[in-house]
């Protein structure tokens, strides 16, 4: 199976992204790229977001695909080869409130009355409690202990299904340890 | 009067309830009063720039006229000068009020206390819109 691709910081407007302590400005191509790796939210649930996904939505914009290596180089992108490795490194912030639970039992994230994405019960709860776990292996690990699952199965099914949550900036993944 | 503010992050109804996250605790509303009384907040202790840190939410979707637009992909909620924006961003790698308030004064080169102001003026309206939350610091944080 081929590696997700996830961007990693937060958007601060005027092209500049925060990662960490750390602000990087980026050019148009470089800023393209990075957006790309959210994913699109038309998308969601249909496409895995690959490099090649990725490279081709970079294409689609106007932009050579192959910037998206200098942002992995830089942290500005990961590429998960290993990923207890990636998960340990990065921590996920939320973006939105919580709506509520919806009839299907998936839950939606929003404003009040304003649902941007519904999620499934593990992602939702990974996504709720990410603000005081150190980085997203011990997300999983203590959403694992809970359920009495195993962390690498949540860890896989996190990862299939961060990029809903990415796409339609219910959360961000920031650089895990500056605390 | 005290400025008063919401603390926790909320996380939805679920069977008429109102789940808001604490720290490691969740907290139950029972009822839309027990909900109003959240949203209305607490009053801030003296040193509520140990006792929590500000959470942003949303994104930043565009700047003009020397303001940020902040909102989701219905749009924006929330329109913000660069101050404001700073401590709305630089929240995200802040562990408590303190340590953000010396981060955008540094980055400013002003005064902290400069900034704790803005912080006090603007907050309510980060608040209200969505665009940000407050939880406990370490300091105050619970154990899961």
């Amino acid at each position: 199976m081929t590696a997700l691709v996830f961007p990693i910081g937060q958007f601060g407007g005027a092209s500049a992204v925060r990662l960490g302590w750390k602000v990087w400005r980026l050019n148009r191509s470089r800023l393209v790229a990075w957006t790309a790796a959210h994913g699109l939210a038309d998308q969601i649930g249909r496409v895995r977001w690959d490099r090649e996904a990725a490279g081709s939505a970079i294409a689609a914009a106007g932009e050579d695909p192959s910037t998206l290596d200098s942002l992995i180089q830089d942290g500005l992108v990961a590429r998960v080869e290993d990923p207890v490795e990636f998960a340990s490194a990065h921590r996920m912030g939320p973006l939105l409130h919580g709506v509520g639970e919806r009839p299907d039992g998936a839950y939606a994230l929003g404003l009040v009355d304003r649902p941007v994405i519904a999620v499934g019960g593990m992602l939702f709860t990974l996504w709720a409690w990410s603000d005081v776990e150190p980085d997203l292996w011990s997300a999983c690990q203590s959403l694992a202990r809970d359920l009495g699952a195993d962390p690498l199965a949540v860890l896989h099914d996190a990862l299939e299904g961060l990029h809903g949550v990415l796409a339609t900036r219910a959360a961000y993944l920031d650089v895990a340890g500056w605390r | 009067m005290a400025l008063r503010l919401a603390i926790g992050h909320f996380l939805g109804e679920v069977e008429g309830e109102y789940h808001v996250r604490l720290g490691h605790e969740t907290i139950v509303l029972a009822n839309d009063a027990e909900f109003a009384a959240w949203v209305e907040g607490v009053e801030l202790e003296p040193d509520y720039a140990k006792r929590y840190r500000l959470r942003p939410l949303q994104a930043v979707l565009g700047f003009s006229e020397g303001r940020y637009a902040i909102g989701t992909a219905a749009g924006a909620t929330i329109h913000v000068d660069e101050f404001t924006r700073d401590l709305w961003w630089w929240a995200g790698p802040s562990a408590d009020l303190e340590s953000l308030f010396a981060t955008v004064a540094a980055a400013r080169a002003v005064d902290v206390a400069q900034v704790a102001e803005s912080f006090l003026r603007h907050a309510p309206d980060l608040l209200a819109a969505g665009a940000a939350f407050l939880d406990r610091s370490a300091y105050s944080l619970g154990s899961r």
